[in-house]
């Protein structure tokens, strides 16, 4: 365990524990943007910046990235502190100007009117939904492309993906809610990434519930009952039913 | 099983809102759901539809049994449901006058609005529905082993069949 | 290749108390429901079945053994409890759905607005602090207990031989009857 000082609180945390969770776990609140707790730390947005002191030396460093240390003392709340993400703030809010989680976001961190001049576009390039994919779903379906202000998040080539399993998991982490998933009929759609998925219909009651390829991996790489997988949840949980009330009787 | 039917039309019931109400749609989730009227379906036609048109729903309350007094008054001091009854001002119940009789005893500040007639004890089944076999004594009506079907009922006295709101499954279970 | 492979086993510790549905006793009033959403923010993570359209069933989370939305989870954001309960750590879901395709009994649910799974958590807070959970607590009906199988199967036992013992002496009374 380390002890480290946050704001005069002191706080113990495991070795390799990072600033963020110290905070969090003495009830500070660091806004946060491109942190996501099941996700490795990226340190792209510098929201999380907070003032860190050692042997009498001060950094301003982002708390999501920075691992404790041994004698730190931490202030999450000074006025450099604040001005520093104000900025921050205000370029992000120039950059996706019609994102109502940003605007909620920089309002709360004291922005009034916009400074920069906007690039107009939505995705604020912090690499969530790319980690989530590659990392925890183990596709490379999405990943930047191009740089400089071409740099964006795409499927390789900009074309349909034939290894995006239709999860949605890049669309829930994504803070801007730019990557919108709509079902239409069989089809699940995922426009910014030019992809439209197959899904399966239930074999009880013909509703569609997961797509195809989904159900594919899981058949293939894990162990799951073939025969759960061909039914709906809402099905599996009538049959269910129906086996305790037979059960019960 | 208790048989009711409402004494108001949806446009009969809003007569009776101000656009400053703040309401709580209450449905009882036994009876009124097997006569139709009431249950989770109706609830949320209801709603939704006095929502569409202006009025201000606060909250949607589904009680189980409403005319147990205990689960009623669960309500009224439940942490997460008690800032909601001390701001409501009006209560729309879709439940039966048992049910109405309690709520109107728990929640004395609000405007209970006086929506259901009972009829009776009736029987369900699955092929006719819900039928009213033993006439309260007011009705004038003689016990009946088929029982008296419900539209009929509510055809001869000027009330109607439920729910307020035709919902897209708005019918018993 | 990243999808985690059912391998891991998370079923140590004693035997742990679950929610359990009482034969015969649910009326489908779905006040379990409401008490679940009242506990939760508003979402339940219980459900009501009607079998033949007549019979009211009241699911809840199963709290697997091995539980297979844990050993899915490709966030790690699934884990047991000390108190036995398999629950989700919202902060770490990245809403991938996977849970909620591999559970047997259909039970993880997803809230679009918060972009995480939910499930049972066997009110956490409230078995921590020594209280029934809530759905079990509300049941009007007596529907639901909160126990160890073996009590709970105990009862059971208990119960059916009580019913057989009744049924028994209506007989004897039937067949007395039509003698006379
Ligand atoms: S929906 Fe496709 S692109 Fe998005 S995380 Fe899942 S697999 Fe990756
Ligand atoms: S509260 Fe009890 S009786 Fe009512 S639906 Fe739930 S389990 Fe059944
Ligand atoms: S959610 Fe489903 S798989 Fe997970 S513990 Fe509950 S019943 Fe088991
Ligand atoms: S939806 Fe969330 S809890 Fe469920 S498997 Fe995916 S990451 Fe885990
Ligand atoms: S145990 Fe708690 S969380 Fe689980 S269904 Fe019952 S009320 Fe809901
Ligand atoms: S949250 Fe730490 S840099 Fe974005």
């Amino acid at each position: 365990m380390i002890r480290i000082e946050i704001d005069g609180n002191a706080v113990e945390v495991a070795e390799g524990s990072t600033v963020l969770e110290a905070a969090r776990k003495l009830g500070i609140d660091i806004p946060t943007l491109c942190h996501h707790a099941g996700l490795t730390p990226y340190g792209a947005c510098r929201l999380c910046v907070v003032e860190v002191e050692q042997r009498g030396r001060k950094r301003i460093e982002s708390s999501c990235t920075r691992p404790v240390e041994p004698d730190m003392v931490v202030r999450t709340d000074t006025d450099d502190l604040r001005e520093y993400r104000r900025t921050t703030a205000e370029l992000l809010v120039a950059q996706c100007p019609d994102s109502k989680p940003i605007r909620e976001l920089a309002e709360r961190l004291g922005v009034q009117n916009v400074r920069f001049e906007g690039r107009g576009m939505e995705c604020i390039l912090c690499g969530l939904c790319t980690r989530a994919c590659q990392q925890k779903i183990g596709t490379p379906a999405i990943s930047f492309i191009h740089r400089g202000v071409d740099r964006k998040v795409a499927t390789p080539f900009e074309i349909q993906s034939d290894v995006c399993i239709g999860c949605g998991a890049c669309a829930r982490v994504c803070p801007t809610g730019c990557i919108a998933i709509e079902d239409m009929g069989n089809k699940r759609v995922l426009r910014v990434f030019n992809t439209e998925l197959e899904l399966q219909a239930c074999s009880e009651c013909g509703a569609y519930f997961a797509p195809q390829r989904m159900i594919d991996r899981l058949k293939t790489e894990t162990e799951v009952t073939e025969g759960l997988l061909t039914r709906c949840p809402a099905c599996r949980r009538q049959a269910i039913g129906a086996v305790l009330r037979q059960a019960m009787r | 099983m208790v048989v009711s039917l409402l004494k108001l039309t949806y446009n009969e019931l809003v007569e009776q809102l101000n656009d400053d109400d703040r309401i709580v749609v209450w449905t009882c989730n036994d009876c009124v759901r097997y006569c139709g009227l009431g249950g989770r379906d109706p609830l949320d036609a209801l709603a939704d539809r006095l929502e569409a048109d202006g009025y201000n729903v606060i909250h949607r309350e589904l009680c189980g049994i409403s005319c147990n007094r205990g689960l009623v008054r669960n309500r009224q001091t439940h942490p997460a449901t008690k800032p909601i009854y001390q701001d409501a001002t009006v209560i729309i119940p879709l439940v039966c006058r048992e049910g109405l009789e309690t709520l109107a005893f728990v929640f004395k500040k609000q405007r209970i609005i006086d929506t259901v007639e009972t009829l009776g004890l009736g029987v369900y089944s699955e092929e006719t529905g819900m039928r009213l076999n033993v006439p309260l004594e007011e009705t004038g009506l003689e016990p009946s082993i088929d029982g008296y079907d419900l539209a009929e009922l509510a055809e001869q006295r000027g009330l109607h069949t439920g729910p307020f709101v035709a919902g897209q499954k708005a019918k018993a279970k | 290749m990243l999808l985690r492979p059912l391998e891991r086993s998370s079923n140590e510790g004693p035997e742990l108390k679950r929610v359990y549905l009482v034969p015969n006793r649910c009326l489908g009033c779905e006040e379990c429901i409401e008490a679940c959403k009242r506990e939760h923010d508003w979402v339940a993570c219980n459900y009501i079945e009607w079998v033949n359209r007549i019979y009211p069933v009241q699911m809840v989370c199963n709290h697997c053994a091995e539980a297979p939305c844990e050993l899915i989870c490709p966030a790690g954001a699934i884990h047991r409890t000390e108190t036995g309960a398999v629950v989700v750590e919202d902060d770490k879901c990245i809403g991938c759905t996977l849970c909620n395709i591999v559970c047997p009994f259909g039970i993880p649910k997803f809230s679009e607005e918060d972009r995480h799974a939910i499930k049972c958590d066997q009110c956490a807070e409230r078995v921590a602090a020594g209280k029934e959970p809530a759905c079990v607590e509300a049941c009007p009906m007596k529907a639901l207990t909160f126990a160890e199988v073996e009590d709970y199967e105990a009862e059971r036992r208990e119960r059916t031989a009580r019913r057989i013992l009744e049924v028994g002496t209506c007989l004897r009374r039937f067949v007395a009857k039509k003698e006379s």
